[in-house]
This record gives structure tokens, C-alpha cells and sequence, in this order.
């Protein structure tokens, strides 16, 4: 239990490259944080920065109100579940679970009743006994979170945890990471770059891109209203359409179209214009509307992705359609949208304009 | 189904591998032979004449005390060599894996006294300690130690130990770095953040899961202070004084060329390679199942 709260936190590596350009983050008491980010965009070093790993080159860090820039991992009090598990391979998984406790020096009995206890929780017990190399992939991860459970520590860290099981395993683990995080209440960090986790797991999402902070919000927050087109084209999937635009105070021009966005903002230039697959309908419900030409289709059971390319102005387009799409012999579609699903970003800063 | 390729020729494996055999035969399966037929003759002392006696030699070199003795040394001696030279490796590999910038020079450099042959070895470190111009005798002398291996047992079994150790250190170095570098580094955080000290870590995780590597180590530096050391010997000491740093294999060399018994020698020679044979069958046996995790 405990709060995690991290200002201006930079990382420069000895070789001069800087991984991260100063973070600002307050993680509240039982909270699960989620940092999702592409390959190199610095989440790995930030998880690594709270857990002691690496130094922290500015910034303060604290732990409720104890700062911890200076602390080793161990007197973090924090858990960390890796990638790899990094289990010890020449222990029990009981000594495994056991050896943070030794460390700190538990009496025997407390230990015993520590590790029986969370082998309970995790179902774990009939394989106390066992080696790491005689447990399958996901009684490892399991084992894995134990390690981290059992010390009970202010927080967890998650560094990408799932991404050695297979599809089915993970989203049963994903379930009951959730689930256990929920019933001990303890605050967590978890990194990973699967955006499907991201969501599901998050009370808050960190979006991190080259090092910055893209965006902070609840999971639903970002998918609504992502800040930046690099938000908004990461997370949802398939990822958003962009298609370029022109706005004119309140009025958005998009090729001969004029929609009326009802806009406070006196911007005037050039802009993108982000539409999500799934905002994109077949019936004319919707107000607007745009043709495709039809160059792929994906059936995907639920629902049916139809590739293909803006007529007017030859952008790429997916759209997600509901139920049946009969491949007819035509190859171009008609489709229909609202004005409250599009997203208007500032073509030179990013800056969302809607 | 691959098919499987036909090999018509009979005799062309023979032919490849005709030198490896011929080597093996003449240098090492005939002599072996030679040295067991010998065990059981005496020789006359011009060598004019043998006399084949059953098990005497045998007798005669277990009743023999001076066998026992140079039994002793050759333990002292190879547990000296193998303590010092692993120690040292795995000091110098702990902390050649920690080392970050110019880590190639620092291995290159640790790894050089392997490519000395073993009698220079055995005379650089005979030149160092020598008793009237060796610069660590003199050292001695200067903090009041009066240094000399050509008088005292102890300390030229001492400076045996430590020649034999310098040369071995590279080898057991290059497989000890090895082995650290193939432990995640993951292993060792997850036992930092587990609260684990330095030096805690590296006896609960480090050393354990180096246990197969420094098995495999154990027994081979065991055999090269057995049988590889003669060189080091014969330059540093020629086993003396007295018979202090006689070892096993040195006994079977001066008892053999410059005692002239041939037979007994040739007996000792069968013991050492019933010696080897026990500790090819234990690397064998133990080394891929007993030390794993």
C-alpha cells in the first residue's frame, strides 16, 4: 500500500543517449498503472528506475514521502516480475518464494506460513516441491508473481510479464493478475507494449513514445479522446485512419466535404483528421459520409475489416463492419460517419484541436 | 522418409582416419602396452638382460615408503595447485565480467599465460624466486625472510604450486567467465530486489549456478596437476630438494632415466594410468549428472 510519485525523472546513459526527457507521474495508493509504448521508448528504463536498476540521472522519485533516488532495490520494499521470470533454477519453487523472506531475516515459522499461504492463493501447492525446469510456462509465471506476492511489498513491478506465454495462457493471466491485484490492493506498475493489456489491465495508462509522455488517462479516456496522433494511431486496433483536412474556424474542409465541427478554436491550416475502423458504418445512420475503393477483406468472425483506399484522395482506410460483409462484385463501398467521431490534430505540433 | 545416403567405399574411412590411429597407436597404445610388459620384468643393470618376475615391481613399490611419500606430495601438490589456481580464476572472473570498458585487453592479458610452455613458465617464476638473483628472494630478504627453495621442502613445494597455479589460471578463467556470462542478468536482479547483499548473492545464486562449470574445472585442473606438471617440475626443482616436490609422475621419470629401473618405474607408469582411468570414468559419470540444477 503505498503511493508512487515521480517528478521530472530524466535517464542519460553513460554513452550520452538520453532514453528519458523528464517524467511527471503520481501513482495513488492501490492503483494499477499501465506504461505501454512501442520498442525503446523508455518504459523498460523507467520500470527499471523505480525498481533500483538503474540510477535515475534527474528527478526525485519517492515512495509515499521517502525519497528513493539513492535506495538499493531491496530497501525499496517493492516486487518486481520479469520477462523471463528470472527464477532461480537451482531452488524449489518453496525457496524461491522463501528467499526474499530469508534475506530479510523472517523466522522459520513466519516463512512456512507466508509461502503456504500465497502457494494457496496462486494454487501453487502440489508444486512447492518442484524445480523451475519442471514447471510448464504458465506455472512459472505463476510462481514468478508469487515471489512477488509473498514479501507483501509496497509495490509491484511488471515488466512485461505475459509476453512469453501463448495467446491462450495470456489472457487467462491477464485475468488473474487483475483479479489478484484487486483482492491485495496493491499499488502496481506494469509495463508492456501490447496495447489489448494495456487497456484491460489499466485503472490509469501511461502512453510513453521516444521518451515522453504521450498521454495519462483511464484507459477509456485515451481511446475517446487520445492527445496526439501518435496516441491515437497506438492504441485500438486496428489503429486509427488518418486523412489530411483543412479547418477554417468551426468549419473542417476534407477534400470537397465542408463539415461543421462546432469548434470554439480560430485555428486555420492544415490538419489531420483521424477516424477509428470501427466509427466507420455501412448504414446511413451517420451524417457524413466517404467512398472506398476495396482492396482486402479480413473476416474475423464478430465483425469483418475491409481494406481499402480513400477514392478521392488515395489515403489507406480500414473500416470495421459489423457482422457478414458479402464480397459482392463491386469494389468500391460507401461509408458513413459522425462528426463526434473524428479527431482533429494540428498537422505541425500534434496538439489535438477537437 | 530422407533417403539415406550410401557410403560405397570401404576403404576410404580407414584412409581419413589413418594418421589420428597411427598417432594414437605409435604414441600412445603401443608405448601403454610396452610400459604394462615392462612392469612385470627387471632389467639387469646394463640392460643386457630382463627377467620376467610376475608382480614384484608392484610389491616392492607398495612396500616402498618413498612411494607413499611422493603419494602425499603429489596431493598436497595438486590440492594446492587446484585451490589456488580456481580461487584465483574465479576472483579474477567475478571481476573481469563487472568490468564495462577495455574488457577485451583485461581478458586478452589474463589469458596469456596460457600460451607460455610449461618449462618457461616453470624458469620465469625459478629466475623470480631464485635464492642469490631473484627479485622476489631479494624482496623476501628485504622484509627480513630468508628465501630458499633449493634448501627448504615447504617452500619449494610452494613455488611449485605457484608456477603450476599461473599456468592454469587463463584456462580455468576463460571457462569461469564464461559461465558467469551465461547466468541472466535478471537472476541477479530478481535477487537484489529480493534483498540480497553482494556477497549473499553471489554464494546463493552466482556460485550454485556456476556448480557445473566448476566441477568440470575440478577435475581437470585435478588431472593436469597430476600428469601435466612434470615440465614445471623438472625446470623449478627437478623434484628436490631431497625427494619434497617428487610427485607421482616425476618419481616415475627419475626412477625410470636416472635410477634405471625400468621395471619399477614401468609399474608406477600402470598405476597413473589406472589413476587416470578412475578419473575419466568419475568426469564422465559425475559431470553431467550430478552438478545440475
Amino acid at each position: 500500500m503505498a503511493t508512487l510519485t515521480l517528478q521530472q525523472i530524466r535517464k542519460t546513459y553513460p554513452n550520452g543517449y538520453r532514453a528519458i526527457h523528464g517524467i511527471d507521474l503520481t501513482v495513488t495508493d492501490g492503483e494499477f498503472i499501465v506504461i505501454v509504448g512501442p520498442s525503446g521508448c523508455g518504459k523498460s528504463s523507467l520500470l527499471r528506475m523505480i525498481a533500483g536498476l538503474e540510477t535515475i540521472s534527474e528527478g526525485e522519485m519517492k515512495i509515499d514521502d521517502r525519497l528513493i533516488n539513492g535506495l538499493e532495490p531491496a530497501q525499496r520494499d517493492i516486487a518486481m516480475v520479469f520477462q523471463n521470470y528470472a527464477l532461480y533454477p537451482h531452488m524449489t519453487v518453496y525457496a524461491n518464494m522463501a528467499y526474499g523472506l530469508r534475506n530479510r531475516g523472517a523466522p522459520k515459522a513466519q516463512i512456512e506460513e507466508d509461502v503456504q499461504r500465497t502457494a494457496k492463493i496462486l494454487e501453487l501447492e502440489p508444486l512447492l516441491a518442484r524445480k523451475p525446469a519442471q514447471l510448464s510456462g504458465g506455472q512459472r509465471q505463476r510462481v514468478a508473481m508469487g515471489r512477488a506476492i509473498v514479501r507483501d511489498p509496497k509495490i509491484f513491478l511488471f515488466d512485461e510479464p505475459l509476453s512469453n506465454l501463448d495467446a491462450k495462457l495470456r489472457v487467462q493471466m491477464r485475468l488473474e493478475i487483475k483479479k489478484l491485484q484487486r483482492q491485495l490492493g496493491t499499488t502496481a506498475v506494469y509495463v508492456t507494449h501490447d496495447q489489448v493489456e494495456a487497456m484491460t489491465l489499466a485503472d490509469r495508462l501511461v502512453v510513453m513514445n521516444g521518451g515522453v509522455v504521450e498521454q495519462i488517462g483511464t484507459p477509456m479516456e485515451i481511446y475517446e479522446r487520445p492527445a496526439t496522433p501518435f496516441v491515437a494511431g497506438f492504441i485500438g486496433s486496428p489503429a486509427m485512419n488518418f486523412m489530411p483536412g483543412q479547418l477554417h474556424g468551426r468549419q473542417l474542409q476534407m477534400g470537397e466535404r465542408m463539415i461543421d465541427m462546432g469548434l470554439t478554436t480560430d485555428y486555420r491550416g492544415s490538419v489531420l483528421v483521424g477516424v477509428r475502423p470501427e466509427h466507420l458504418h455501412r448504414e446511413a445512420g451517420a451524417p457524413h459520409r466517404l467512398d472506398m475503393h476495396l482492396s482486402m477483406i479480413e473476416p474475423l468472425g464478430a465483425d469483418t475489416l475491409v481494406y481499402g483506399e480513400l477514392t478521392e484522395g488515395r489515403e489507406n482506410l480500414v473500416a470495421r463492419i459489423n457482422g457478414h460483409f458479402k464480397a459482392g462484385s463491386e469494389n468500391s463501398m460507401r461509408l458513413h460517419f459522425s462528426e463526434r467521431d473524428l479527431h482533429i490534430y494540428c498537422e505541425q505540433s500534434g496538439q489535438r484541436l477537437n | 522418409m530422407h533417403p539415406i545416403p550410401v557410403f560405397r567405399h570401404r576403404w576410404l574411412p580407414w584412409a581419413l582416419l589413418a594418421p589420428q590411429l597411427m598417432v594414437t597407436l605409435v604414441f600412445f597404445v603401443w608405448p601403454a602396452l610396452e610400459a604394462i610388459y615392462q612392469a612385470f620384468l627387471v632389467q639387469d643393470p646394463f640392460g643386457m638382460s630382463s627377467r620376467f618376475v610376475w608382480f614384484d615391481n608392484f610389491i616392492q613399490l607398495f612396500e616402498d615408503p618413498k612411494y607413499f611419500e611422493s603419494l602425499v606430495s603429489t596431493l598436497v601438490f595438486s590440492a594446492g595447485v587446484t585451490v589456488l589456481s580456481m580461487g584465483l580464476s574465479l576472483l579474477l572472473a567475478v571481476m573481469a565480467d563487472g568490468v564495462v570498458r577495455g574488457a577485451s585487453v583485461y581478458k586478452m592479458l589474463l589469458v596469456w599465460p596460457y600460451a607460455v610452455a610449461p618449462a618457461i613458465a616453470g624458469i620465469l617464476w625459478m629466475f623470480m624466486f631464485d635464492p642469490t638473483i631473484g627479485i622476489v628472494a631479494y624482496a623476501l630478504e628485504q622484509i627480513g625472510y630468508h628465501w630458499n627453495h633449493r634448501v627448504n621442502g615447504d617452500e619449494a613445494m610452494l613455488l611449485v604450486v605457484i608456477a603450476a597455479a599461473w599456468k592454469q589460471i587463463s584456462y580455468n578463467f576463460l571457462f569461469f567467465l564464461a559461465g558467469l556470462q551465461a547466468i541472466p542478468r535478471s537472476l541477479i536482479e530478481a535477487a537484489a530486489i529480493d534483498g540480497a547483499r553482494p556477497f549473499k548473492r553471489f554464494w546463493t545464486i552466482v556460485f550454485p549456478l556456476l556448480s557445473p562449470t566448476s566441477f568440470f574445472l575440478l577435475v581437470v585442473n585435478i588431472v593436469y596437476a597430476f600428469f601435466d606438471t612434470f615440465g614445471i617440475i623438472h625446470a623449478v626443482t627437478h623434484g628436490g630438494p631431497g625427494t619434497s616436490t617428487t610427485t607421482l609422475v616425476y618419481k616415475v621419470y627419475h626412477d625410470g632415466f636416472i635410477g634405471l629401473d625400468l621395471g619399477g618405474s614401468a609399474a608406477q607408469s600402470v598405476m597413473l594410468m589406472l589413476l587416470v582411468g578412475v578419473l575419466t570414468v568419475v568426469q564422465f559419470r559425475y559431470i553431467e549428472r550430478k552438478v545440475q540444477y
